[in-house]
């Protein structure tokens, strides 16, 4: 019989943290740099010797960008079309979750599989006769166009139907008895019941959503439409980058990201977790 | 005694009731359906029938049969972005796939800090790809950190040998916190009196992770790779924010390649093809995994 010595498990875990550590220094260092490359002058940026910290803070770096380019337009619409992909996402995600995991109805099977199908189907597949589509529609360089076409995903209906699936069928026949239609079920019963699952899918949409380049990149042809991941491309992507203004740029877009994962970093691990677990 | 007669037929009404309820979910799933065929699923039919012709933005469209795909198989920039995306795959989801699963089984147990260690490896996965990319490729500025802290001079974005290497560290940065928290969960199942137990038996900490740990953990591990591989043939913003493509196509991926040929060169029906290349590809993945996961069990 074998314990593992005392002073070994003591330098194992001393080992552990110190590459733990270090590990998350690399994890940490490039938001560093952002920071502090963001006040930094021009001429610092990339000089020799490197320049570890600005010298001082050059503050103007960051309305500068803000009055050539119209950031704060990009920034209301990556909000709100974030916001609206999320909100329908999460409502007809909630409403095929309930429908796939609490009714038996002919075809189930087929339109589930079908359903997570979608899921290997990437943009660019789709993103030629997505574009006909919506330019059909009359729907090019608008809110709809950017919102519609990419408001419903599979995870989401996978996601909810796995967490619907747990939920004991007492709860609804109770409500049944007590003459409540079934969609009122799904408002008053189901719904609240997801809540941590829901917030969580709402906030990984989200994030998810004001993350997207490739679709606004093919639809947005004004300034004015484009999104923040969009807009900070193509600033980058003209004659000469100005990296100290970009990042600052990117500082500001970063900052309501950053809020929302300090606040809900807990639900979103949470979330994470629920999808390894069913996975 | 005789056994209790339950004679009452079901009448009609209860009989009928159960099944009209139960179109409901059909109701219910019809909204994401609706969405999913018209925005996804009659996409890529279309896709497959617009990879016969050719034509772009402006002109009408002119059938060309099997021409794309004959272009897909004589064309070496198109086979030079198969490698490069197959590279870039592989080299980015071996190394996720290695350092979440070691970093998992250091989460998993309780220290001092542990949640706040956590927070930060997950926190490079919510920055936004756009913003992780441009931070990298000022990192990668020969003049820049990377370069001071190694002490060296290497070229990392313009040159070929280096170009992929580079945008995998920065994948990897950006991804392994998620694959980290999908491994803790699967973990987490495993109960700790079968560690304890094999502990008891004098086993070593590696004979404990290949008889216990892993072979428990294949559903996890399953799912971390199908989801990894997927997402990697999706990859598309580091190379077109870093590099578009270059050096010389050192970093053309799939998805960049697609895009260019249907925006840039107006090549639209060749770009479907060339799509309609990486969804089979994919697919092709997808089911030899699930058969692969399904049939060692």
């Amino acid at each position: 019989m074998m314990l593992t010595p005392r002073s070994s498990r003591q330098w194992k875990s001393a080992l552990t943290y110190a590459i733990l550590s270090l590990g998350a220094l690399f994890m940490l260092f490039p938001i560093f740099w952002m920071v502090t490359t963001a006040f930094k002058s021009e001429s610092e940026i990339f000089a020799t010797p490197l320049h570890w910290l600005p010298s001082t803070l050059h503050w103007e770096n960051f309305p500068v960008p803000l009055t050539e380019k119209p950031f704060a337009r990009w920034f209301f619409n990556s909000i709100l079309i974030a916001s609206s992909v999320t909100l329908g996402n999460l409502l007809i995600s909630s409403l095929a979750g309930f429908g796939f995991a609490k009714y038996r109805f002919p075809g189930r099977g087929t339109l589930f599989l079908l359903i997570l199908a979608t899921f290997m189907i990437p943009l660019q597949v789709t993103m030629i006769p997505l574009f006909f589509i919506v330019k059909g529609l009359g729907w090019v360089n608008s809110y709809w166009g950017l919102i519609i076409p990419i408001m419903v995903d599979a995870f989401g209906i996978f996601l909810m139907r796995q967490f619907i699936d747990d939920i004991p069928n007492d709860y609804m026949d109770q409500a049944r008895i007590d003459g409540a239609p079934e969609w009122r079920i799904w408002w008053s019963v189901i719904l609240p019941m997801t809540w941590p699952i829901l917030s969580a899918l709402g906030i990984l949409t989200f994030l998810a959503s004001f993350d997207e380049l490739l679709w606004p990149l093919i639809l947005v042809t004004s300034d004015e439409m484009r999104t923040v991941p969009l807009g900070l491309a193509t600033f980058e992507n003209t004659y000469q980058t100005i990296y100290n203004q970009l990042m600052a740029m990117a500082l500001l877009a970063m900052i309501p990201v950053f809020i929302v994962f300090v606040v809900f970093q807990r639900r979103i691990i949470q979330g994470v977790t629920f999808t390894g677990l069913k996975g | 005694m005789h056994p209790v007669q339950r004679a009452a037929p079901v009448p009609v009404l209860a009989r009928t009731r159960k099944p009209r309820r139960e179109w409901w979910g059909l109701g219910f799933v019809a909204p994401a359906v609706l969405f999913l065929l018209i925005f996804s699923l009659y996409p890529v039919g279309n896709a497959v029938y617009l990879s016969f012709f050719d034509f772009d933005l402006f002109n009408p469209a002119r059938f060309v049969g099997f021409e794309n795909y004959r272009y897909l198989l004589e064309s070496d920039k198109f086979h030079n972005s198969v490698l490069v995306t197959f590279t870039y795959v592989f080299g980015t989801c071996g190394l996720i796939w290695v350092i979440s699963f070691a970093l998992a089984l250091a989460f998993n147990q309780q220290f001092r800090f542990r949640n706040f260690f956590i927070a930060i490896y997950f926190l490079p996965v919510v920055m936004p790809l756009v913003i992780a990319a441009m931070i990298w490729k000022t990192m990668y500025n020969p003049a820049g950190p990377i370069n001071a802290l190694l002490g060296r001079d290497i070229p990392w974005l313009t040159s070929q040998e280096t170009v992929l290497p580079a945008i995998i560290v920065m994948s990897v940065w950006k991804g392994v916190g998620y694959y980290l928290i999908l491994f803790l969960a699967g973990l987490r199942n495993i109960s700790r009196e079968l560690y304890e137990a094999a502990d008891l038996d004098g086993s070593s900490g590696w004979q404990t992770l290949r008889y216990i740990t892993l072979p428990l953990m294949r559903p996890t591990i399953v799912f971390v790779v199908i989801v990894s591989i997927v997402i990697g043939f999706k990859v598309f913003v580091p190379m077109f924010v870093m590099t578009l493509g270059g050096p010389n196509d050192a970093s053309l991926v799939l998805t960049l390649n697609i895009y260019e040929t249907a925006f840039r060169f107006s090549r639209m029906g060749r770009a479907a093809a060339e799509s309609v290349f990486l969804f089979g590809l994919l697919m092709v993945f997808s089911i030899v995994q699930l058969r692969l996961s399904r049939s060692a069990r």
